[in-house]
């Protein structure tokens, strides 16, 4: 179904709740009233003909009053239907004074941090939100920093929050006695905390967990210990100079962040990318996939306990640093893609030289499986382990290799095409259930491990096919129209998406990005009673999330 | 014969007297520079969580009831081991009843579940 | 007749001209002569702990294909010792809320487990602090002493985890202690005595007279109390209690300097005590093939030196090779989780190992020794440990073949340190 098609079945079904379908935008949106919101939501996910199981995003855009128009809080929230393949975004307007809006969560339990998110940065209450308390910021902060009119406390807790003063020598109290009430004591079960500085948590994650001994009764993850405000940066430092930022927000994947970023722009501003700089953008993407997937079995096999596979993919790891740097001058943030193309052309000589890597890694793809693959206590402690099941994973909104580990066969590349990946020959993995049922944590690391062959595959017939030709065209000043969009690559940790919102200057009035990690944790809590505390380091594991891409 | 006994008595010394002497050593040679926030209990580099009792499960008193039990007879076993020779039919019949006894408390233990750690 | 007294036998003949038998300050003599010797002992285990960590780390980077230490002394072979002192030049913490006794004696105890089995471990033919009649029930009660250590450093700390990490070690250690037990058994059984060198002199030099390679539940034995050895020395995959992880670094976390050093020293000097039980009870202990024991006993002056320097040599030998498999599944395998290792422990290792020591008793009371059957069955079961030795010997070069092969398609480019290319 078409955007437009969809807006007439809803206003068909609650005639009452449409208030204007917006087709201007390059993501045709339906304004729905702020008290119809969650039967609207109800009905779209629910009825047979558009059954939007998946929330990709919601987020939230602050409008200053302008001239006659008051001040408003537009609230966005992505539908899409894995069944149907269609989407459609959803838009009410809340006063900004006093923004009010019901939650979602009933529908989809992923709008949980979403719905946090919005209420920490712009300073939107839901009503009937289980848990509304900030995610990103302190509790005790003062103000909304997505606010456009968002004044920034001189200090906080006397530490400056301004780079040039100097950091006063002792003890930080910042937050301690609400870190501490966070945890009502329950007595008779042990509360602990795991992370911020914790070997498994795969950076600066806090889990709150209550345990019976081994076995957890729950984990709350606790984030925002990496919060860096990029969105609130990009609305400072404009299109271009926001593509370094984009890097950091997904460190292991910074090809990614920047395809989607560039994507985003190229769309607003109507930018078409040579043919070559595309072949470019696929070489680099697909051997930092590679690299990411091997951090991410390696990491997994290293919380198991066997060290030695996470320093063996690091050994090959290695070679693609090396290649990168002859691609982009940089091995880990590469800040390569440029709206219309990319900064350097790869050269004869490095396209000959991952020629060659590819002979030499194709059999090391196989050490790994020699290692620990097969081995008896590595499958014991996955399998079976943390099942999500299919609707859990998409009413979760798992992405990437964690949503096909369930065994839906869905790939952005494939199924939503960017860039020229339907030129090439290659399958999107589904987890099998090779030695448990589908969906556990063996399944989620199958899935990686086989997605580095198929990488391996579209890299082979890059390197083969690539034309000669620009690598990027002249564009003019980014300077987009007044609009929206919403564009998403498949990043190693699923759907990366960027939402950017432009208002005719040349910089961002608002961006939001989508993450794999952010909606990954949202299901650690579900999954956590009655996992062991062993088994939720596999989880964290399994799920591969990045710290700095939950809280960015 | 109480010579052969000696050695512990020196063993035992040396134990404690070497190990003692170099953690002596070491705090004379160490710096001693305690604040409070590097003598709280480390609990993943964040303020810990007060916790009125330290509780365990009770899984772990089973395993160590289940291995007072084991010990003791191996205790009375390992006697029997080295005289089994001279002992003849009649402890080898007695031992093999003895054990028969022990299998049959690992069973019950199995089949109560005590061995479950879900 | 012990060498320790052997020796001071001699000192006092040579010395004061005297007969040992009759001279009244005799007891002087043997106390200093033991002494000595139970420094020789701490010295041992001092010098085989700090080069064994520093071996160990050595392998791991080969296993890894990295480097691994080489910058002090050759080949990096002093930097146990630059750990050491370093750990001396640190500040000794004690957290506000431990509970001081416990947090200070816990490695004290521990170290003290550890150090005192080493007194009955037969080196040699004659080389032995005290070979006393109880020796393998003694290195059972004695390195239990560890397990009180770790549960008071555990509980002392103060630490939610490091409790974590003292109850998990609590609960392996004793659970592991019973297959270990059951799986000596059957070696008393063979050897009818509980004397480390009793059990030794009970075996051979070749092979064929070892204890493993008598019958196949003596085999199955050695198997057993291998790996129940590997989890009572935290190893993996069994180093639950200080699986970083998951309990970050377990009982020993509030620990540092010195005091950490002891639990660590503690750690590696166990496994040199368990690939030393394993190799008296199973493996022959210093036998020399083709020389019998009375052989060396009687031997004089230059001659008896050179059996026992070379029945020392066989012993650490046959150790270190068994250390060095402990060493490489440690950075073979992942970790167990704790239903798994405790369900390996109760409901696998206890009952086999309970049956083969019935094994053993049965096969004792229905096979002669010496006769047709028992050499059959020995010859079987060498050919089976045969077989697995050079299984693993073809896997191990055909990986590194297959590596070597691997990377030569690489010649040419800078690669960092092919893991082909030994140091």
């Amino acid at each position: 179904m078409t955007e437009s098609e969809i807006c007439d079945r809803l206003k068909a079904a609650l005639p009452d709740a449409v208030e204007e379908f917006e087709s201007q935008l390059l993501d045709p949106a339906i304004r729905v009233k702020p008290a119809r919101l969650v039967e609207a939501c109800r009905f779209l996910r629910d009825d047979p003909s558009t059954r939007m199981h998946y929330l990709r995003l919601v987020t939230g855009v602050d409008r200053l009053p302008a001239g006659e128009t008051p001040g408003r809080i537009e609230m966005v929230y992505h539908l899409w239907s894995y069944e149907k393949r269609h989407g459609i975004v959803l838009r009410v307007h809340l006063d900004r004074d006093n923004p009010v809006a019901d939650t979602v969560c009933g529908v989809w339990p992923v709008a949980n941090w979403g719905e946090r998110e919005a209420f920490d940065l712009l300073g939107v209450t839901f009503t009937g939100h289980p848990d509304l308390k900030r995610i990103m910021m302190p509790v005790d902060w003062v103000g909304h920093p997505l606010r456009k009119d968002y004044q920034r406390p001189d200090r906080y807790h006397g530490l400056p929050t301004n780079r040039t003063a100097v950091l006063e020598q002792g003890r930080v109290q910042v937050a301690t006695a609400e870190h501490v009430a966070k945890a009502e004591p329950v007595s008779g079960y042990m509360q602990l905390n795991m992370g911020p500085h914790h070997p498994a948590t795969h950076g600066v994650i806090n889990f709150l967990i209550e345990t019976d001994g081994e076995v957890l009764r729950r984990a709350i993850p606790d984030v925002g210990y990496l919060h860096r405000g990029i969105e609130k940066i990009s609305e400072m430092v404009g299109y271009l100079g926001t593509m370094p930022y984009t890097d950091r927000v997904d460190y292991l994947g910074a090809m990614f962040t920047n395809h989607g970023w560039a994507l985003a722009v190229e769309k607003l501003c109507n930018i078409e990318v040579p043919r070559r700089a595309e072949f470019c953008r696929v070489i680099a993407s697909e051997l930092n996939r590679i690299a990411s997937h091997q951090i991410a079995t390696g990491a997994l096999a290293m919380d198991l306990g066997a060290f030695t596979p996470f320093l063996h993919w690091i050994r090959e790891r290695e070679k693609i640093n090396d290649i990168m740097e002859r691609i982009c001058g940089a091995r880990l943030t590469y800040n390569y893609m440029r709206f219309g193309g990319v900064s350097r052309d790869i050269d004869q000589v490095t396209i000959d030289e991952i020629r060659r890597w590819l002979d030499h890694y194709e059999p090391m793809m196989l050490e790994f499986d020699r290692l620990i693959s097969g081995n008896e206590i590595f499958i014991r402690r996955l399998a079976n382990v943390a099942v999500i099941d299919p609707d859990d994973a998409i009413a979760y909104g798992l992405v990437g290799p964690n949503l096909r580990g369930s065994g839906l066969a869905w790939d952005v590349r494939r199924d939503e095409p960017y860039s020229i990946y339907n030129e090439f020959e290659w399958d999107v993995i589904t987890g099998t259930g090779v030695h448990g049922v589908v969906g556990d944590a063996f399944d989620r690391y199958d899935c990686r491990l086989r997605e580095i062959r198929e990488s391996v595959r579209i890299l082979r017939q890059a390197c083969e096919r690539i034309p000669e030709g620009e690598v990027r065209t002249k564009t003019a000043r980014i300077k987009p129209a007044a609009n929206e969009v919403y564009t998403r690559v498949e990043g190693p940790r699923g759907e990366c998406g960027f939402f950017v919102v432009s208002d005719g200057t040349d910089k961002p009035y608002r961006s939001r990005f989508r993450t794999g990690s952010f909606t990954a944790m949202t299901i650690i809590e579900h999954l956590s009673p009655g996992l062991m505390i062993a088994d939720l380091v596999a989880l964290i594991g399994s799920l591969d999330v990045l710290a700095p891409e939950i809280d960015r | 014969m109480g010579y052969s006994y000696a050695p512990l008595l020196f063993v035992v010394g040396f134990a404690l007297v070497i190990p003692v002497a170099f953690v002596l050593l070491s705090t004379r040679l160490g710096p001693r520079r305690p604040n409070p926030v590097k003598t709280e209990p480390y609990e993943s580099g964040i303020v810990p969580i007060p916790a009125p009792e330290r509780k365990f499960q009770v899984r772990f008193y089973l395993v160590a009831v289940s291995f007072l039990l084991f010990d003791v007879e191996i205790v009375f076993l390992f006697p029997w081991a080295v005289r089994f020779r001279s002992l003849g039919w009649f402890g080898f019949g007695a031992m093999l009843i003895f054990l028969a006894v022990l299998v049959l408390g690992l069973i019950y233990e199995w089949r109560k579940g005590a061995l479950e750690w879900r | 007749m012990n060498i320790m007294h052997y020796l001071a036998d001699l000192l006092v003949r040579s010395l004061f001209k005297a007969d040992p038998a009759t001279w009244p300050y005799t007891w002087i003599a043997y106390a200093v002569v033991i002494g000595v010797g139970a420094l020789l002992a701490f010295a041992f285990v001092a010098i085989f702990a700090g080069p064994v960590t520093w071996i160990e780390r050595r392998i791991a980077g080969r296993i890894q294909s990295r480097i691994g230490p080489n910058r002090n002394g050759p080949q990096g072979c002093l930097q146990w010792l630059a750990d050491g002192i370093k750990c001396w030049l640190k500040e000794d913490l004690v957290p506000a809320t431990a509970d001081k006794p416990l947090y200070l004696a816990a490695p004290y105890l521990v170290f003290t487990g550890m150090f005192g089995a080493f007194v009955v471990l037969p080196f040699g033919a004659h080389v032995i602090a005290a070979d006393l009649n109880v020796g393998l029930l003694y290195i059972l009660a004695v390195t239990s002493l560890v397990v009180v250590g770790l549960l008071m450093a555990g509980w002392g700390s103060n630490s939610k985890w490091a409790l974590f990490g003292g109850v998990r070690s609590a609960a392996q250690l004793v659970s592991y202690e019973v297959p270990s037990a059951f799986s000596l058994m059957a070696v008393v059984l063979m050897a009818g005595t509980l004397s480390t060198q009793g059990i030794v002199g009970a075996q051979g030099g070749w092979p064929w007279q070892w204890f493993v390679f008598r019958n196949p539940f003596l085999f199955a034995a050695f198997i057993m109390y291998f790996i129940s050895a590997i989890a009572e020395g935290n190893r993996t995959p069994f180093d639950l209690p200080e699986a970083e992880s998951e309990i970050i670094a377990g009982y020993n976390i509030e620990y540092s300097g010195m005091r950490f050093l002891f639990f660590l020293f503690a750690e590696w000097a166990n496994m040199w005590i368990m690939a030393a039980v394993a190799t008296l009870a199973f493996l022959g202990g210093w036998q020399i093939p083709g020389i019998s024991p009375e052989r060396i006993a009687e031997a004089k002056g230059w001659t008896f030196v050179g059996w026992q320097a070379l029945s020392f040599a066989i012993f650490v030998f046959k150790g270190t090779c068994l250390v060095f498999t402990i060493i490489q599944i440690r950075w073979t395998l992942p970790r167990l989780r704790v239903d798994q290792l405790m369900i390996t422990c109760w409901k696998y290792l206890v009952p086999l190992s309970m049956g083969s020591a019935t094994g053993v008793l049965l096969l004792m009371a229905l096979v002669r020794e010496g006769g047709i059957v028992d050499w059959v069955m020995r010859g079987a079961m060498l050919l089976v440990g045969l077989l697995v030795a050079g299984a693993y010997i073809r896997k191990v070069r055909a990986t590194f073949m297959a590596d070597r092969d691997n990377y030569k398609k690489m010649e040419g480019r800078d690669l960092w340190y092919p893991p082909y290319r030994l140091p």
